[in-house]
């Protein structure tokens, strides 16, 4: 059982090694994982979703919001910040970075840039969601083997 | 975008890991922020700092709480929430008298709207994401007050 958990363990450091060298994640995301703690093994487990549909919903408004005439830049900015808040909170580092790119676009009312950047923001957006739900089920079998 | 800015001067800290302050009694913290991702990420984070944590979902529920007798040693307050932000959170904990440390946490980073934001009478803000260097150097700096 010890084994089994150490393997899953090693998996899990090895694939959050591999995201942060390729800067999909950063120090943030590993300060976040170290906060789980005994009493609350599921915290990642829990939090990863959570991340995932705080950027779905905001993506949709975003989107909606770009398709309206006229743009309403004040709601994008607010939309903007607001993405850029939870992806630099978990460590998501490409993502936020992305969401950067939409700010400066938002900021200089460039609705062809907005459009650009939103689809940079997606595709960085489904690069990391694979890694982060087979993050999620290791989680889970980690705190399983742990109980 | 702009470095980080402080009210209080340089991060000098180059703590790695998180450490508990060492104080007498608990540090009380109020987390002021809409998003439940942040929240739950900040409370674990200060309780983790060994600090007693209460949540408030935007600007007015902190001041309801100070206005129903509720006092904290650290705000640390978002800036763009619903029904009141934090700047205007801010302005009016100051005319109350609210003398607790009041840190801005946001994920704004143009030197004016930090600026702003310090003006409504923060001790210090901050550019997302919080991390354990910030939330060491804000706890030591209330220590030595």
């Amino acid at each position: 059982m010890a084994a089994n958990r150490e393997a899953l363990n090693q998996q899990l450091q090895q694939i959050v090694n591999s995201l942060k060298e390729q800067g999909i994640l950063d120090s943030q995301f590993l300060m976040v994982h170290s906060l789980k703690e005994d009493n609350n093994p599921f915290f990642l487990a829990e939090l990863i979703p959570m991340f995932c549909n705080n950027v779905q919903t905001t993506l949709r408004d975003l989107n909606r919001t770009i398709e309206k005439e006229p743009v309403n830049f004040h709601d994008m900015n607010e939309l903007t910040m607001k993405i850029k808040g939870c992806t630099s909170s978990i460590g998501a580092r490409r993502l936020a970075l992305a969401c950067v790119t939409l700010w400066r676009a938002v900021d200089n009312k460039n609705k062809d840039g907005c459009i650009s950047a939103l689809n940079g923001i997606r595709q960085e957006y489904q690069t990391l969601r694979s890694s982060l739900d087979r993050i999620v089920e290791l989680e889970r079998r980690i705190v399983s083997h742990q109980a | 975008m702009v470095s980080e800015k402080m009210g209080f001067g340089n991060v000098t800290s180059t703590l790695k890991t998180m450490k508990i302050i060492d104080t007498e009694k608990k540090i009380s913290v109020l987390i002021v922020e809409d998003d439940l991702l942040t929240q739950k990420i900040h409370k674990v984070m200060m309780t983790k700092f060994g600090t007693e944590v209460q949540l408030a979902a935007n600007g007015k529920e902190a001041v309801d709480l100070f206005l129903s007798g509720a006092s904290f040693d650290l705000i640390l307050t978002d800036l763009e929430m619903p029904i009141m932000d934090g700047i205007e959170a801010t302005k009016q904990l100051r005319s109350m008298g609210v003398t607790s440390m009041i840190v801005g946490v946001t994920s704004r980073d143009q030197d004016s709207e930090i600026q702003a934001f310090m003006k409504s009478g923060l001790n210090a803000c901050y550019v997302k994401p919080l991390n354990a260097e910030k939330v060491t150097a804000v706890l030591n700096e209330l220590k030595n007050i």
